[in-house]
């Protein structure tokens, strides 16, 4: 297509430019030699440290840039109060969040116009629950990340929305005469029914023209494999709830895999013990990398990801899936027992695979679940106005790319010059593109390689849709107008179908059109604004094996490993996802779950590994595979496979903003498309020069290295987390109070008693806690908790009033792992209220451990004293250069904290405060269930419960009243009001502990 | 006649070369405040002085930006700014034990240098005091610490033992401030009446507050000196006493123990007998003072350091005996970890200086070699230092639950004020010997034999 003369002469100027850029692809290179590059050294460079501390601070121009945009009329204070709206009242309203084709159904939070804060929606059907995961809580600063892109921008020219609108509508009816030759779609996966439509009437409009959608991670495996066992494009549902015993190969639903809110709720609901004559379900667990499911497993076997799928194989021929002899490798006794216990379970067991496993692999236990008769633990629906990644037609796509058949490539979101595998060569194929187009957030490596850039809409700021697997619709609405010029998914490809640039409101307006029932539009629309949804159904595909499978079986080979021949996986970062939330500084400083590193990822080896590499944690190694090295710091794993090194992908972003640019290594730069998950054999590894500091809020304390820590550990840790089997705490009911003795309390004064009003407290379970990190982020978001940087992590400073705790125990190659969450737990005999020289920590007549931030005076001896070490202090100004629109995201009911101050969990004392005044107005009392803290409402698993404790029908009485209730720390007699549940675990008895 | 009476004056000729008469005692010490100090003064008062604005530039720094410019981290709320108060105020022992129980005591031999055992007191105290004024998040704030009535209505929390420090070292502050200079008052007179220009006469006159020297005003200076001796001597029991507090009632494993209140005394005077000991060589050795100061004093001084060094070391010993007796695996921890953990050579660092070193004054050779001395008491200054260090940071590194454990690493600031106070002391001090008599003139003549009254039937029994 011509595009308007001046314009491409422009044009030619930016390919020039792009193709230098290109050429100086040793940036990748400069990546993997070291880790802090001019930006980022600021991040370490005490001098601009200031600068770093507002992390999340802005320009003084961008500061401007928000009050042009935001037009006068709108920000008029409420001299005449609208009558719906009461000042420092918040308002809540449904909305929904999509990431690929998963939906989050959305309840916001909303102070006078400005969302602060989300969470589950609980009435809707498919969730039916406040918690979420750690991506959606952190999306709400995603709106107001200071870095986002503000403008639309022509190759170095700022422009605008309407300008790029006329400059396609130009060339549109060119490419609508030639049918969308050379015209080509790049999205990510979506399930909306908005979108669906317009990608239908795009494939009418333009029959030459392709559509292709592509996520660097995808269950794109799973379903595959499904389609080939059952012949049907369909999704996989797991229902936890239904099963007794699980049998995972590597799938980490309770972690990074799809659905994990989901999953972990039925998960929970399976294991949950109330006494000791109730049963739990049975996790069987085969990995190479420590996940986060680990937590949960009853047995854990440690096996390199590659080998997994020969496993897999052995009992396919168990179950008689496939005939092909078996093959025990010295496991039949684990291998003879799991199935017996699968067997004795049928229709009440679940098998799944991770998605990182083959294809191949799905096929099997797709069909092993059949044989099983799993038909209520696990269904198949059809996709339904959803469309998932193609990793094929995204890579035929870049071909013709290189070939020069694509002119004008439209990217909906993604950063694929980033993320998509490193033998794509993604950005080279871009430049050949002729005008490419990209719609995304932040201006990144993919922006900055296309000819037009436009801003892409935070979901709260534009109309959008969503439907669930299960059918039921649900509507994204917008809860402030755009903060900054942009345009949403929706108005970009219908802009791209029609040639016209409609706004989103209109268009899933005209698709719920076709929807709804017409009699009754109006008001079903407006109930569903209001619920969120509309309900709707998918039921269920009927499912049964087509074909052979004993062929693709054969595909499965697994390859002897060694040192020279080593085993890469990369795996979804817990924090930034694929990259896509490198700017968030919340899930940035959020710890993974399990290695507990922050702000960076690191190669995570066995000690073995170590020891034959003569590595210990942050040493540099080069790791090589197929003519191509990075180098990246190492970190030891109990309970990694030997020969195996497992990374994150989404660090080393190096075109990010303030926060994201140049944080951890680009594992991205190893990954092809031949092994986009698990590069099994030909990896090297060596040592390299040097260390780069890697910011773990957790020490590790060499488990090996250090003996005396590590053997105090083991000591302290039965009564720290007390832990029993389900058989042993049937023989003994009152195991969790006999691991301490019992002193006989003797008071030297007389001691209030708490015993009248409400008396507030809390029971974790951590039987439940599968340490998903949601309660952490729920928390930074209500309490408006700074986030600190790398610097500060690295002294020790990590701000979370939630923390979860992490030990291992056993055996350090295939250890068992605990967590156990720990906010301030009001202690009534508080210490920490003793020291306090000025009493600017006291206890209140509710039995609250209050914190005066005005009276503190920072002499931080209550931290000292304080046996949980759940103290906070403000080291320095963390919040002083926080700009104006980070500002909008905090929660006007809580204060913000200065430097010199402590400050710790206040059991949300600003919900209590809320549920106190609402209740004194309709002149009642606090009902259980008033106050949900941020942690319990953010827990999927429902770990965590609060309420009053003088009340002894309230559901945290109850579970206190539980014979597994325990004081952490209870020799101390500080009569905590935080009490947790002991865990159990469910071995199967045929097995010894572990194989 | 050999009469016991007379005893005590044999000591002048241990505490005294031999050939001083009350015109030399006044005529050697007075000389030094009056005429222009030594290069060697100058020299150690430029060093003093450059850190001394170390510490003014620190400290600036410290309330433009907050304590986070330290090392501290989450475990370890106290770094070295409570680490330097502790080591500051042990330092500030030594001058009232010496002024006041050795006075109480009758120890003749203290007069030599008890003048300037107080001023080191004084300058101890004023150096540690700057310690926990610093250390707060909000200096700006420290004000809440006074009990003083407010519009907030808000006294401070008279539970804490931090509240409890604040009165304790402030009570032996004042009181040794005004055991200093009532001690001076007749010194001050006698430069008052040598003075040959009139701004001297009259500052110095102010000093004196009319001091005339007659029999009624020695009589109630002998009384108010005796009572003041009175009221210091519990102070030296008291004040470490209740800085040990901060550590002992709290419930940190290494913190709450009981052994702390006395164990605290005994290193405090074991640190302060240090510090006199290395300040006296130096001196000593400006301004040639080998005559008032002799062996004789270092000598007594020396086992001083062994005794209190010796109590030190049983509290050590004592302290792991006590972990192990109770039977808290937290308590065992602590210690083990003290001695064998990562900071294992803080621990033995303190253990040698302050355990193994003073033993080697069960040798009367070594108590009386000026370089062994000297060179033993910087052992034990720099041994006192790491006790702390190992007290307040060992102990809070590791506490109860191992996921908060972390490691305590100093950052240059944290270096620069410590070696700031240094500066601090340093300058006071040698301010003080430059403009006050060092050595207690008056209390010098009190043991000449001139100042018996039975001096001729002494003479006469020889």
């Amino acid at each position: 297509m011509n595009m308007d003369k001046n314009m491409s002469e422009l044009k030619g100027k930016s390919y020039w430019r792009s193709l230098n850029h290109l050429e100086n692809n040793a940036e990748y290179r400069k990546f993997a030699e070291s880790e802090f590059q001019e930006g980022a050294s600021e991040v370490v460079d005490p001098v601009t440290r200031r600068k770093f501390l507002s992390i999340m601070g802005a320009s003084m121009a961008l500061a401007g840039l928000v009050s042009c945009r935001r037009p006068v009329e709108k920000i008029i204070p409420y001299v005449t109060k609208p009558e719906e709206i009461t000042l420092g009242i918040a308002k809540h309203y449904a909305s929904a969040m999509n990431l690929g084709v998963e939906v989050f159904p959305l309840l916001v939070e909303n102070h006078e116009g400005r969302p602060t804060k989300i969470a589950g929606n609980k009435q809707h059907p498919t969730s039916n629950e406040s918690a979420l995961n750690p991506w959606a809580y952190a999306s709400i600063l995603n709106l107001y990340d200071p870095d986002r892109a503000v403008e639309v921008s022509y190759v170095d020219e700022k422009t605008t929305v309407e300008q790029f609108a006329g400059v396609w509508t130009k060339n549109y009816d060119a490419y609508v005469a030639n049918q969308g030759e050379g015209l080509a779609v790049l999205s990510e996966s979506f399930a909306s029914p908005s979108l669906s439509k317009i990608k239908d009437e795009f494939a009418q409009t333009f029959p030459k023209a392709r559509w292709v959608a592509y996520d660097p991670v995808s269950d794109e495996n799973i379903y595959k494999g499904v389609e080939i066992a059952f012949g049907q494009k369909l999704r996989p549902i797991y229902h936890f709830d239904k099963a007794n015993v699980i049998l995972s190969f590597e799938a980490d639903f309770l972690g990074t895999d799809s659905n994990m809110t989901q999953n972990a709720k039925g998960f929970a609901e399976a294991r949950r013990v109330k006494t000791e004559k109730d049963s739990m379900n049975r996790l069987y667990l085969v990995e190479s990398s420590l996940s986060q499911t680990s937590v949960m497993a009853d047995h854990r076997l440690r096996m390199s990801s590659n080998e997994i799928g020969q496993f897999v194989k052995t009992f396919a021929s168990e179950f008689g899936v496939i005939n092909e002899s078996i093959q025990y490798d010295g496991r039949r006794d684990w291998v003879k027992a799991v199935v017996k216990d699968l067997k004795k379970n049928k229709g009440h067991s679940l098998i799944v695979a991770g998605r990182q496993q083959p294809a191949e692999v799905h096929v099997l236990v797709a069909a092993m679940n059949l044989v099983l008769g799993n038909q209520k633990t696990v269904t198949y629906h059809a996709f339904d106005k959803a469309v998932v990644s193609d990793s094929d037609g995204f890579y035929a796509l870049v071909s013709d790319m290189n070939q020069g058949k694509i002119e004008t490539l439209f990217m909906l979101g993604g950063n694929l010059v980033y993320a998509a595998p490193t033998d794509l060569q993604f950005a080279s194929a871009l430049n050949k593109v002729k005008h490419p187009i990209y719609l995304g957030t932040h201006y990144n490596e993919t922006a900055s390689r296309s000819e037009w850039h436009v801003p892409t809409l935070h979901y709260l700021e534009a109309w959008g849709d969503a439907i669930s697997h299960d059918g039921v619709l649900t509507v994204t609405q917008p809860m402030i107008s755009p903060l900054f010029m942009g345009m949403n998914f929706l108005e970009m490809a219908n802009l791209i179908t029609t040639g016209e640039y409609l706004k989103s409101y209109e268009l899933v307006r005209k698709t719920w059109d076709s929807i709804l029932p017409m009699d009754i539009f109006e008001s079903a629309w407006q109930k569903s604004l209001h619920n969120g949804y509309f309900s709707g159904t998918n039921k269920p595909a009927r499912v049964s094996v087509k074909g052979n499978l004993n062929t693709f079986a054969k595909n499965i080979k697994p390859l002897k490993l060694g040192v020279d021949n080593l085993e890469l996986s990369y795996k979804l970062s817990p924090q930034i996802h694929d990259g896509r939330y490198a700017n968030n500084g919340w899930l940035q400083e959020l710890p993974d779950p399990v290695t507990k590193i922050t702000w960076g990822n690191a190669a995570i080896i066995s000690s073995t590994m170590a020891k034959k590499l003569d590595v210990e944690n942050q040493d540099m190694v080069k790791i090589e595979y197929d003519g191509i090295y990075m180098k990246v710091p190492v970190w030891i794993m109990p309970g990694q496979a030997d020969y195996t090194i497992s990374l994150t992908l989404g660090y080393g972003r190096s075109v990010s903003g303030r926060i994201g640019t140049d944080i951890g290594f680009n594992a991205t730069l190893l990954r092809t498309t031949k092994s986009p998950y698990i590069t099994a054999g030909g990896v090297k590894i060596s040592k390299s020069y040097g260390q780069t500091a890697i910011a773990c809020v957790q020490d590790y304390h060499g488990l090996d290295t250090e003996k005396l820590a590590a053997d105090a550990i083991q000591t302290r840790l039965p009564a720290l987390v007390r832990e029993a089997t389900l058989d042993e705490y049937r023989n003994e009911p009152n195991f969790t109070r006999d691991i301490t003795e019992e002193y006989p309390e003797v008071s030297m004064w007389k001691e209030f008693l708490y015993d009248t009003g409400n008396q507030w407290g809390m029971s974790i379970d951590l039987n439940m806690c599968t340490s998903c990190n949601a309660c952490t982020i729920a928390c930074q978001s209500e309490n408006n908790i700074p986030v600190i940087g790398k610097e500060q992590v690295l002294k020790g400073r990590d701000m979370s009033w939630i923390r979860i705790d992490r030990y291992f125990a056993g055996d350090i190659e295939n250890p068992e792992v605990v967590m156990q969450p720990v906010a301030c737990q009001h202690c009534e005999l508080a210490p920490c209220e003793q020291v306090c020289p000025v009493a600017a920590t006291t206890h209140t007549e509710d039995g609250l451990n209050t914190m005066t931030y005005n009276r503190c005076i920072g002499t931080r001896y209550c931290s000292n004293n304080c046996p949980y070490k759940v103290r906070r202090f403000n080291f320095h100004n963390y919040t002083k250069d926080t700009p104006d629109i980070v500002q909008m995201a905090m929660n006007p009911d809580v204060s913000i904290r200065f430097r010199g101050v402590m400050e710790k969990c206040t059991f949300c004392t600003q919900r209590i405060a809320g549920a106190r005044n609402k209740a004194r107005l309709e002149d009642r009392g606090i009902m259980d269930g008033d106050i949900i803290t941020a942690c319990q409402e953010a827990c999927p698993t429902e770990a965590i419960v609060f309420g009053d404790i003088n009340d002894p029908k309230s559901r945290v009485s109850e579970l206190k009243k539980q014979n597994r209730d325990y004081d952490l720390l209870s020799e101390l007699n500080l009569r905590p009001r935080t009490t947790y549940l002991s865990k159990l675990r469910n071995p199967n008895p045929e097995l010894e502990q572990h194989a | 006649m050999n009469n016991k009476l007379f005893k005590p004056n044999r000591s002048a000729e241990e505490s005294l070369a031999p050939g001083y008469t009350f015109s030399t005692v006044t005529e050697d010490i007075s000389r030094i405040v009056e005429s222009k100090p030594p290069q060697k003064w100058w020299l150690l008062f430029g060093v003093a002085f450059s850190f001394l604005l170390v510490l003014l530039g620190s400290v600036g720094w410290l309330f433009f930006e907050g304590t986070g410019i330290w090392g501290l981290n989450n475990p370890v709320g106290w770094g070295w700014a409570i680490v330097n108060f502790v080591f500051w105020v042990g330092i500030g022992h030594a001058g009232t034990l010496i002024s006041a129980v050795l006075f109480l005591f009758r120890q003749q031999w203290r007069t030599a240098i008890n003048r300037f055992a107080e001023a080191m007191t004084i300058f101890a105290v004023i150096s540690a005091l700057l310690f926990p004024t610093i250390h707060v998040g909000r200096v700006w704030l420290l004000y809440w610490f006074f009990p003083v009535p407010n519009q907030m209505a808000m006294w401070p929390n008279f539970r804490s033992p931090l509240m409890w420090d604040f009165f304790a070292v402030g009570t032996y502050f004042t009181v040794s401030l005004l055991f200093w200079y009532v001690g001076l008052i007749p010194d001050l007179a006698t430069i008052r009446d040598r003075a040959k220009t009139s701004f001297r006469k009259i500052t110095y006159g102010i000093l004196a507050l009319g001091w005339r020297g007659g029999n009624r005003q020695w009589k109630h200076y002998e009384q108010a000196y005796l009572m003041l001796a009175g009221l210091a001597t519990p102070l030296v029991l008291s004040v470490h006493s209740v800085v040990a507090t901060d550590f002992a009632t709290s419930i940190i494993p290494g913190w709450h123990t009981t052994i702390f209140p006395p164990y605290f005394v005994a290193g405090a005077i074991f640190s302060g007998f240090g510090m006199v000991m290395t300040l006296t060589l130096i001196a000593r050795n400006i301004y040639h003072l080998e005559n008032i100061i002799t062996i004789g004093h270092l000598e007594k001084m020396s086992k001083v350091i062994l005794v209190t060094g010796s109590m030190v070391g049983y509290s050590y010993i004592m302290e792991f005996f006590i972990a192990w007796y109770s039977g808290n695996q937290f308590e065992v921890f602590a210690f083990i970890n003290r001695a064998f953990g990562p900071y294992a050579w803080a621990y033995w660092i303190m253990f040698f200086s302050n355990v193994i070193t003073p033993q080697i004054f069960w040798v009367k050779k070594f108590r009386t070699s000026i370089p062994v001395l000297f060179v033993a008491s910087i052992f034990v200054n720099i041994g006192m230092w790491f006790e702390r260090f190992v007290i307040t940071v060992i102990s809070l590194s590791r506490d109860f639950l191992p996921s908060s454990w972390d490691y305590f690493t100093p950052t240059i600031w944290d270096i620069l004020v410590f070696l700031g106070s240094f500066g601090l002391f340093f300058t006071l001090f040698l301010l003080f010997l430059r403009f006050l008599p060092m050595v207690a003139m008056a209390e010098i003549k009190g043991i000449l034999p001139e100042a018996n009254p039975h001096h001729e039937k002494y003479h006469e029994t020889h």
